[in-house]
């Protein structure tokens, strides 16, 4: 196969109505390769969740792909059938949600939800499936999966619910799992477990996986390259550990620095002042500006450049003649 | 789903416990004996007593009452009338039938064209067929009954020779004119419940819709049909517990539709009683509303128990 897994080129996604149409994702590339871990990371509301949607064509009511590229194994994704992106859902892409309780139907046994997914994208026997989700849920660490797999969400704690979710995503071996921030709903003792879970299953089936989160701390432990998002578009991206080792960006830079540490002595957490810039507010040059601790007066005229280095990338003016 | 099922099943008994103590004391307490009615201005006192001590009268209420529902429980007796000495058990098992054919009909129909109409308009939400459902829906919910029972006569039966205007055909005679003299009862009793549910389900579908877990089904790559029946066992819950009021409620109104279309059903006895001041009658009939009310109720709740194990487990 030549090219990444996933490519999204210059994507755009807007919200409104009839004729007011305002980007909230304004312009972002984004590669994921087979096998690859890649984190994309931001405050709520920086597009991340709506980025990973597009890609599974299920934007919410009111808002669409405005303009832009959303390559999937080098098939053309924006734009396409929903009959034919009914295909891929489930089958190539699996998406895990960010609340496992809400996210699974609360009227149906979890197990049965599971065999829908599969007997939808194989033909196989009722009992063939059944047998299959038992394998499935012993998979992702459940104990007594026969059991479990007739019980309904309400009844399993939030970990098992996230656990039921990973087996109901990857059901159908898909090449691409999607994480829109699997863990934040969850106890932080029981996230460790999960994501321990997520990664070794990752391995084993060889998935490439596009995990979402704001947890800066996860996404350096098992993401091979990171995107940073701010107001809708990528910040600074490149390979995990000089990325965090070097940010390049002042915000992946503050960022950094909010994260709590043990080490990190007595007196206030560390926090970025002031709010990003409102929902599909129109700014000419850097989103960040008005937060940025070292903004020049270039910053919010112009628009910053895109700099390259040895793949690290970043989108700022800073340290620009 | 055992143990729910008694549960209810108990609070319906005390239900029914209850609604017959406070039937048999609100009759009880209208002024007047039953022997005053029965015989006249001219009877002396003791004509009243000798009436009184036949029928029981004499007793202390408490008394009369259990002996009432005693009879109900240990020999399935609902009593005689004073004012016409006819058996209630006769009584309603000569009325019970066409009401309750009456009511069935126009139960199950709307209830099925309801919930298609009402899916159809969630599904299709602000489109053309959307606008018509929920166009039929507030005029169903908005035209009176009985108004309507008057011009679809007017039009269908006495304009057309399409209906007849009035009675019930008994089934006996002849099936298809049986069930040709029910149309337009039903229709009348059923339309304002269709309207209801239609707007139930609707309102009820697209709240579930926009549930996370239908993003997840979709994100499965189900089906759109599976994917409309995830969200229906989700949604059909409080319908089905309208529905299951609306069949109680039925038999009131079958009230006004039997006397508009001249049927000799239940309600038609009981609005007779009331003028006769037939009590036992009237307790008689009242009894049946609720015994049917009630199972209607529990009925709902065991079939939305099924739909939704979650209301098994808080129930």
């Amino acid at each position: 196969m030549s090219g990444p897994l996933l490519q999204i080129d210059g994507l755009h996604i807007a919200f409104g109505s009839r004729s007011v149409w305002r980007d909230v994702v304004r312009g972002v590339d984004l590669r994921v390769s087979a096998g690859e871990v890649v984190g994309l990371v931001g405050e709520s509301g920086s597009g991340k969740s709506l980025t990973a949607l597009s890609v599974m064509g299920l934007l919410p009511l009111g808002a669409k792909v405005s303009s832009g590229r959303i390559l999937f194994d080098g098939t053309e994704l924006v734009g396409m059938r929903d009959g034919a992106m009914n295909k891929l859902r489930g089958r190539d892409i699996g998406m895990i949600f960010q609340d496992p309780l809400s996210a699974l139907n609360p009227a149906i046994p979890v197990g049965k939800q599971i065999v829908d997914s599969l007997r939808t994208h194989a033909s196989m026997t009722r009992r063939a499936a059944e047998a299959r989700v038992v394998e499935l849920l012993d998979l992702v660490g459940i104990n007594q999966p026969a059991e479990r797999a007739r019980a309904y969400a309400h009844e399993l704690s939030g970990g098992m619910r996230q656990r039921v979710m990973t087996a109901l995503a990857v059901s159908s071996n898909p090449k691409l799992l999607i994480a829109d921030e699997p863990t934040t709903a969850l106890d932080v003792t029981v996230q460790a477990q999960v994501i321990g879970m997520l990664d070794r299953i990752r391995r084993d089936l060889g998935i490439a996986v596009l995990f979402i989160s704001h947890n800066l701390d996860l996404v350096a432990s098992i993401c091979d390259r990171v995107s940073v998002m701010y107001a809708g578009r990528v910040v600074e991206s490149g390979a995990v550990e000089p990325l965090f080792d070097a940010p390049r960006h002042p915000y992946t830079r503050q960022l950094l620095r909010c994260v709590p540490r043990l080490d990190g002595g007595t007196g206030p957490m560390p926090t970025i002042p002031g709010l990003p810039p409102r929902f599909g507010s129109v700014l000419p040059g850097c989103a960040f500006t008005p937060r940025c601790v070292v903004s020049q007066a270039r910053c919010s005229a112009q628009a910053p450049p895109m700099r390259r280095e040895s793949g690290h990338l970043s989108v700022c003016w800073e340290g620009v003649p | 789903m055992a143990s729910l099922f008694l549960r209810r099943a108990g609070v319906s008994l005390l239900s029914l416990l209850l609604v017959s103590l406070v039937l048999f004391v609100l009759t009880r307490s209208i002024p007047d004996s039953p022997a005053r009615i029965v015989l006249g201005d001219e009877a002396t006192p003791a004509d009243i007593a000798h009436f009184d001590a036949d029928h029981g009268l004499d007793k202390p209420i408490l008394v009369q009452y259990f002996r009432w529902v005693g009879g109900i429980v240990f020999h399935a007796d609902l009593g005689k009338s004073f004012t016409t000495g006819l058996r209630m058990n006769d009584q309603v098992a000569n009325t019970l039938p066409v009401t309750l054919e009456l009511v069935m009909l126009a139960f199950v129909v709307s209830v099925v064209v309801s919930l298609a109409l009402g899916t159809m308009s969630a599904v299709l939400r602000d489109t053309p067929l959307d606008y018509g459902a929920r166009l039929i829906a507030v005029l169903g919910v908005s035209v009176p009954g009985f108004w309507l029972a008057l011009v679809l006569i007017l039009f269908f039966a006495v304009d057309r020779d399409w209906f007849p205007p009035g009675g019930v055909v008994p089934i006996t005679d002849d099936v298809y004119e049986h069930l040709r003299s029910l149309v337009l009862p039903a229709f009348c009793l059923g339309i304002f419940y269709m309207a209801v549910l239609t707007r139930m389900t609707r309102s009820s579908l697209l709240d579930v819709l926009g549930q996370d877990f239908m993003r997840t089904a979709r994100a499965s790559g189900l089906s759109r049909p599976r994917v409309l029946m995830y969200a229906l066992r989700n949604a059909l819950v409080p319908v089905v517990t309208i529905a299951g009021m609306s069949f109680g409620h039925m038999f009131g109104w079958a009230l006004i539709i039997e006397q508009v279309f001249n049927i000799d059903g239940l309600s038609h006895a009981l609005l007779q009683a009331i003028q006769q001041r037939d009590y036992a009658m009237v307790q008689a009939v009242v009894m049946v509303f609720t015994v049917v009310f009630v199972v209607a109720n529990l009925c709902a709740d065991v079939v939305n128990a099924s739909l939704n194990p979650r209301m098994a487990a808080a129930a």
